[in-house]
């Protein structure tokens, strides 16, 4: 069979395989027995046994479970709850405030938790109720609150960022550090265009003069500010140890985790009931996500084998296309895709075939996986699929579906303008790891 | 008759979740004592790494059946969420189906490389070898109780399809 066909097909029988609704586990290693019996024949399932020993018997992956066992320490324990009021305390009077704390909150959780579905069902219970009963309108608030979560896997610690890092064979370390300035930059953009609208439409946020923290003294903000100081430690665990060459990603992920026990233990919210239960949690989704990863290996395998990807390459390499077309190109496909199926298994799929194209593009490869990264990390918020939406669909129900897939599109619109902005202008993704 | 086997695989998984989660806790105490061995006393260890993969497969194939017990992996179900409950039924079988035949698939193919590994004395490359079934077994394991759990679902009166669900099994 030609290559060109190999690929077709294979493709083709995966994504149906991920839309009937089976396990996306399940789709690949069904995809991959049946491709490894038709192209090596049985002799070639021992490959399939040792890419599935290969794959999860590698240490940089223990950042995924670190990563999110840092992040339930802090939800289970509460201590976010204080973050949340010295915040809170600190945003001040402005118009709108209740966004500008939605998206402040939001950029500080995204240096704290690695997965936005935790920080989208924590806001819904804890931030969208106040909203609503003070009459901000329902869309804006959901699609601040969507977009403010899908903020964490940018700005690090980042399970995304480890999953993008270790299948396309890029720095890790290097990956983390460039999502802080694009991180914050979508922030920005955010609170911009968040209250741009409220200027022209005040409707969108009634005044707070119910609110008791509007008018807060200087000696509260300060005492707010000294509240929080213990978050510190936990972004210092974690980034400020990769940047000084202390800890590896992985190393830091641990280091993340013990400075959220200390922060826990200081406002006296420690408890072995809730490690025990961070510990369980951690492990499910980490099970969860390196079983998919195992499983799959040997797709990009096979693709190699059967002559798929180098002949993809030389195609493309021979089309002569400008770089800027074919970075739309390759982007256009997984933000189409990602409406549809999941990001992690989007993942797998696409950067085995894509990892020759960028070398052969000669695009650098963290900056090309950064702009990868935003556009799978939307993908959770772009209906009608997208974990981040049912996360938060789940965490309330005072919003209908309908409106919250209304409520996301201009927030999908300022990421794409974000990705526009960094493809434009490499160094913001760069800059930072220019320094490791 | 088939009770006390039931028994014995619920219990299985129930173990295999705790021991996932005691791997997860060996990998955080094996980064921090490297972290702090290698920087404040400038003495690193030749374990922590080793620790930490080993653990890492270990505690992911010891988690995986009670994740397939709790149908926790991940799946596109949206599809699947517009069929009326009734027919979905089928469908959701179909799948519950096709995940035993795949995991016993699995079973046996890792099964064969365990065997393979133990008849030709395979050795892990590390600073101290070891065999190397001694890790991949786990795999076997994991496998091999998932497909226990999908083959159990298979009982079409239990599958029980609702609205939000992707067919809930009781």
């Amino acid at each position: 069979m030609v290559w060109w066909a190999v690929l077709t097909v294979g493709l083709t029988l995966l994504l149906a395989c991920f839309m009937s609704g089976m396990p996306i586990f399940v789709a690949f290693l069904l995809i991959n027995l049946v491709g490894v019996l038709i192209i090596l024949g049985q002799p070639g399932f021992g490959m399939v046994a040792n890419s599935i020993f290969e794959t999860t018997n590698f240490a940089d992956l223990s950042a995924i479970p670190l990563f999110i066992m840092m992040g339930e320490i802090l939800f289970r324990s509460g201590s976010i709850d204080i973050l949340f009021d010295s915040v809170d305390k600190l945003v001040g009077k402005v118009k709108g405030r209740q966004y500008v704390l939605c998206i402040a909150l939001s950029t500080i959780f995204g240096a704290l938790s690695g997965a936005a579905m935790g920080v989208a069902a924590m806001m819904a219970r804890t931030l969208l109720p106040g909203m609503l009963d003070r009459g901000y309108d329902a869309k804006m608030s959901t699609g601040a609150i969507l977009a403010g979560a899908s903020l964490a896997p940018i700005i690090p610690p980042s399970v995304l960022v480890i999953i993008i890092g270790t299948l396309a064979n890029v720095s890790i370390a290097g990956m983390l550090i460039a999502g802080i300035l694009p991180g914050l930059m979508l922030a920005t953009m955010f609170l911009i265009y968040t209250l741009g609208r409220v200027r022209f439409n005040p409707s969108l946020a009634p005044e707070d003069a119910a609110t008791s923290t509007v008018d807060v003294s200087l000696g509260e903000k300060l005492r707010a500010i000294l509240r929080v100081m213990p978050f510190a430690l936990i972004i210092f665990c974690v980034m400020g140890l990769i940047l000084l060459g202390i800890a590896t990603p992985s190393e830091s992920a641990a280091t993340g985790v013990v400075g959220s026990m200390i922060t826990a233990a200081y406002y006296r919210k420690l408890n072995w009931k809730m490690i025990s239960e961070s510990l369980s949690s951690a492990a499910f989704i980490a099970s969860m996500i390196l079983v998919i990863m195992a499983s799959s290996k040997m797709f990009s395998q096979l693709l190699a084998f059967t002559g798929s990807t180098r002949e993809l390459t030389q195609v493309v390499a021979g089309l002569d296309l400008s770089a800027y077309l074919m970075l739309f190109i390759m982007m256009l496909i997984p933000f189409i895709l990602c409406m549809f199926i999941d990001q992690i298994a989007l993942m797998l799929v696409v950067i085995p075939i894509y990892q020759p194209l960028i070398k052969s593009l000669e695009f650098d490869p963290i900056w090309f996986w950064l702009l990868m990264l935003l556009n799978v990390t939307v993908g959770g918020m772009t209906p009608p699929f997208g974990y981040t939406i049912f996360a938060f669909k789940g965490a309330t129900d005072r919003v209908s579906l309908q409106q919250i897939f209304s409520a996301t599109w201009p927030f999908v619109a300022i990421f794409l303008l974000g990705m526009l902005v960094i493809a434009a202008f490499p160094p913001i993704a760069t800059f930072l790891p220019g320094f490791l | 008759m088939l009770r006390p086997f039931l028994w014995v695989h619920d219990r299985l998984t129930d173990l295999g979740f705790q021991l996932g989660k005691l791997c997860l806790a060996i990998i955080l105490v094996s980064y921090c004592y490297e972290v702090v061995a290698r920087y404040l006393f400038n003495a690193p260890t030749w374990w922590a790494d080793e620790a930490v993969s080993y653990s890492l497969c270990i505690g992911c194939f010891l988690m995986m059946p009670h994740v397939t017990r709790e149908k926790g992996h991940v799946a596109v179900t949206f599809l699947l969420e517009m069929i009326p409950a009734e027919k979905a039924k089928p469908a959701h079988w179909v799948i519950y189906l096709i995940g035993f035949l795949v995991c016993a698939a699995a079973t046996w193919i890792n099964l064969d490389e365990n065997i393979r590994q133990i008849v030709n004395d395979v050795h892990m490359m590390k600073v101290k070898p070891f065999p190397k079934y001694y890790i991949s077994v786990f795999i076997t394991f994991g496998f091999g109780m998932s497909a226990l759990h999908y083959l159990r679902m298979l009982d079409y009166r239990k599958i029980k399809v609702t609205a939000a669900s992707s067919g809930a099994y009781e």
